[in-house]
């Protein structure tokens, strides 16, 4: 199942205001001029993973964009050291304690950000479709069941107060 | 409560630099601020929500606003990014003095009582930096100053629960949500009556020796902190600083201060995991403060390996364009290899060294593919200029090409590095010495160096493709990669054909394979396979004469080349895939119908022919194998070994008289023996 730009711009827009009011930290990036496509949804945060050697906690940062591709929303993510150095996508699946039999390479792999043009790890779009249409087709906020399923994949849990809104 | 008094500590900062800051600054320093070594002002971001045991300072690309827009729950520190232009100034700089004119400025809004109104001001770090751009290098080196000479003694601490009731914690975190950002990080908190938080300056007017301390009595200090530690964090220290210029007479005494820290509860947002300190302040008299000879701004951050020095950024990996395309590149590849060929070896394909000779259509795109392959090192031999119809065909070279009559094999190369700036690539313009083509006196020396250079190229390369346009060039390298066992793949073109062919490589080494499996399916070992001369029976001479595939070189059907370059290359790749190399045997089937070609010789990628002959106007391919001659004028023990041992005198005489390789080989009393070769009717194709 697509979605379209529209809805998708409507469930991120809706995500926000909620992530407004139960205090949680999801910020709209819009460009100056607002063409289509290129809105999408941020959030910041700290993880302290148990098998990463340099440091206690390392800021991981995700985003929610539009695939004109797929139709569908993907999910992003990058993650990097004190001094601005990113991680590895190796590195960052030791965070996120994949194994190596989870499959994480058709799982979790790097590709361009397509906004921002560049290297993230990012949730293979390849089956979100299919997720979207065997799961999610009532849901009156699809990004929000999306992403309450997919998110603890990679440590980005969806507060519960958000199913309100689908 | 305990009477035992020790220095309080504080929790430093730790710094942590979003990649973003470093682009941003990268742009900055390129496109407006240039070589100006002026202090910049920069923002750093806080939170005292969910905080990590470490304070976490941050920078991003925002931090080069010109206004504070923080994050939501995010505080502000005002930065001063200190650039400077070459690595020496970076390290002889005066530090001691760099952080002693950021101290001067805390000093001046603590003095002229700014700091009341707009107490954000007491948050003050500052950058060090030395940005190599070429390299992607940042140095930089944090501090947050303070004065050292404030010591105040920690008395006791406890959880800001045990002063105060839930629904008091829940007022007094609405109202400190309800402040203005720049308030949030130092606040006082009035006891007495309901619980409140006020501003600082509506309590304490600046330089009011006079005011009586006592009502200060039902005050808490309060200021916002980003650590879990039983500390307070380093913010404390400035506060300290800034109180005991304002109300001297709280010099020695013993107050209270809340670190407040937030925490989440579902969607609440709660204060309980502050902390009450007991703190005796120092007694120190006004006048001294800043003008003690004691009194030394310090507060650099260690680095990584926790000692007093700057840290290195190194960006290169996601900021150098050059390490992006070489990094996208591979990746792309991984690609394969997690999904379809896990067990394709990318690197082996990446350190072969490639050595095209011929930079026409054929090298052109032999050297794309390749690249897309992965292969770092590809070199061009070529002797010709680009001329007006060759960008059409020659997909490396433009019309602006043309115009210079530039070189082909160099112009190739530095295109290639044009696509992908991570190649390694070279052009050679050489005239590879023909049989058939007599050198006189005066090209002696021209092509015994032509010769030597060949050599040198094709030891100093792992595969060599033959991809020139006519059969007599390719004797030479033939004979020599024979020599050298190297890996050799050949490509010529008729109009509507093409032969791609991998050259035998003639070791001792008995090749593992069973030699024939059934009746129909015949096998050659790898050191058993021909070589391009090996199903002709004539020296190579004056090509005009010749009956060879490539006699119309240059006539051909546009996609002739594009579809052999594509399946040269797939070949080479997948005789590196395969355990034994160019060792590899070579299966074929007799019948037609038997198309099921045991597949236990294969590579990862598939079977490995030893050639491929196209035609275009069947739109179908056929794999002959076919055995080494023993009579062939490129490949056979004889020429080869006479090469070897009289090496430029022996080719000479090749290149002088080339019916001189048939009397080597034999092949002179064949002819007597069979009569009239023109009778023979030779066809390549039969052969399979």
């Amino acid at each position: 199942m697509q979605i379209t730009w529209e809805t998708f711009k409507r469930c991120i827009e809706e995500f926000q205001d909620l992530s407004n009011e139960l205090n949680d930290t999801w910020i709209i990036h819009k460009p100056e001029t607002e063409e289509n496509f290129t809105t999408y949804l941020t959030k910041k945060q700290f993880i302290t993973p148990k098998n990463f050697e340099e440091e206690s906690s390392i800021p991981v940062e995700y985003h929610v964009m539009y695939s004109i591709s797929y139709g569908t929303p993907i999910l992003c993510l990058n993650s990097w050291r004190n001094d601005g150095t990113l991680l590895t996508m190796e590195e960052l699946w030791k965070c996120l304690n994949f194994t190596e039999d989870e499959d994480m390479y058709s799982t979790l792999t790097q590709m361009d950000h397509p906004i921002l043009q560049r290297p993230f790890l990012t949730l293979h779009p390849c089956r979100t479709g299919e997720i979207l249409e065997n799961m999610f087709k009532d849901s009156r906020n699809i990004i929000v069941s999306w992403l309450s399923l997919v998110g603890p994949i990679v440590k980005l849990d969806v507060d519960l107060n958000y199913m309100k809104l689908t | 409560m305990s009477d035992t008094q020790s220095p309080l500590q504080f929790v430093p900062f730790s710094s942590c630099i979003n990649p973003s800051f470093w682009h941003k600054f990268t742009q900055l320093k390129l496109d407006v601020l240039k070589l100006d070594e002026s202090t910049a002002k920069i923002w750093g971001y806080y939170t005292n929500l969910d905080s990590q045991m470490k304070p976490i300072i941050e920078v991003d690309s925002t931090s080069f606003n010109n206004y504070y827009n923080g994050s939501k729950f995010y505080l502000p520190y005002h930065g001063l990014l200190i650039n400077k232009n070459t690595i020496e100034e970076f390290k002889e700089c005066d530090k001691k003095n760099i952080i002693k004119e950021a101290g001067d400025i805390l000093e001046n809004d603590i003095k002229t009582g700014r700091a009341l109104k707009d107490p954000a001001l007491l948050n003050l770090f500052l950058i060090l930096s030395y940005a190599d751009l070429k390299k992607y290098n940042f140095y930089y080196w944090f501090a947050f100053p303070v004065l050292n000479s404030i010591k105040p003694s920690y008395i006791n601490s406890y959880s800001i629960t045990k002063i105060y009731k839930e629904d008091e914690l829940i007022r007094l975190c609405k109202q400190y949500l309800d402040l203005d950002v720049n308030n949030r990080s130092y606040f006082l908190i009035e006891t007495k009556g309901d619980i409140q938080i006020l501003n600082l300056d509506s309590q304490i007017c600046p330089n009011n020796f006079s005011k009586n301390g006592n009502e200060l009595d039902c005050i808490i200090f309060a200021f916002s902190d980003s650590t879990l530690q039983s500390h307070p964090g380093w913010q404390l220290r400035n506060f300290i600083l800034l109180i005991l210029y304002h109300c001297p007479y709280l010099a020695g005494k013993i107050l209270n201060f809340i670190s407040f820290r937030l925490n989440r509860k579902g969607s609440e947002i709660k204060c309980d995991n502050s902390i009450v300190w007991e703190i005796k302040l120092p007694d120190i008299d006004k006048i001294d403060i800043f003008s003690n000879t004691n009194s030394t701004w310090v507060g650099f951050e260690a680095n990584e390996r926790d000692k007093m020095g700057p840290r290195l950024a190194k960006m290169k990996d996601s900021m150098s364009p050059t390490s992006l395309a070489e990094a996208s590149v591979d990746l792309n590849l991984k690609l394969m290899k997690w999904r379809l060929l896990p067990d394709v070896n990318l690197d082996k394909i990446k350190s072969s060294k490639c050595l095209l000779l011929g930079a026409g259509t054929l090298g052109c795109a032999v050297a794309r593919n390749l690249l897309a392959w992965g292969v770092r090192t590809i070199t061009f031999v070529d002797n010709g200029t680009v001329s007006y119809s060759n960008p059409v065909r020659q997909n490396l070279f433009t019309f602006e090409d043309c115009i210079g009559n530039k070189q082909k094999a160099t112009t190739a190369a530095e295109n290639l590095s044009k696509i992908f700036p991570g190649v390694t690539s070279g052009g050679h313009n050489l005239t590879i010495p023909m049989p058939g083509h007599p050198v006189g006196e005066s090209l002696l020396a021209q092509t015994k160096e032509a010769y030597e250079k060949l050599v040198k190229l094709i030891s100093e390369h792992d595969v060599i493709f033959l991809l020139m346009d006519s059969r007599e060039s390719r004797w030479l390298p033939t004979l020599i990669c024979a020599s050298l066992k190297k890996m050799t793949i050949n490509a010529a073109l008729g109009f509507d054909t093409y032969l791609i062919m991998r050259h035998g490589v003639n070791t001792d080494k008995a090749c593992e394979v069973a030699p024939n499996i059934s009746k129909h399916l015949k096998c050659v070992p790898g050191n058993k396979l021909g070589c391009y001369f090996c199903n002709d029976i004539t020296a190579p001479g004056d090509s005009l004469k010749d009956r060879t595939l490539d006699q119309q070189c240059t006539v051909t059907r546009p996609g002739v080349s594009n579809i052999a370059a594509a399946l040269a290359v797939e070949l080479a790749i997948s005789v590196i895939q395969h355990e034994q190399g160019p060792l590899a045997p070579a299966f074929y089937t007799l019948s037609k119908f038997e198309q099921d070609v045991s597949r236990e010789n294969e590579c990862n990628l598939g079977i490995i022919p030893h050639s491929i002959r196209g035609f275009l106007s069947m739109f179908n391919h056929v794999l002959p194998a076919t055995e080494r001659y023993n009579q062939c004028i490129a490949c056979s023990d004889a020429v080869v070994k006479l090469y070897e041992e009289k090496t430029f005198e022996f080719l000479l005489e090749v290149f002088q008289k080339p019916s001189y390789l048939e009397e080597v080989t034999g092949l002179s009393k064949m002819y007597t023996n069979c009569g009239e070769l023109e009778d023979l009717d030779f066809n390549e194709e039969d052969s399979s």
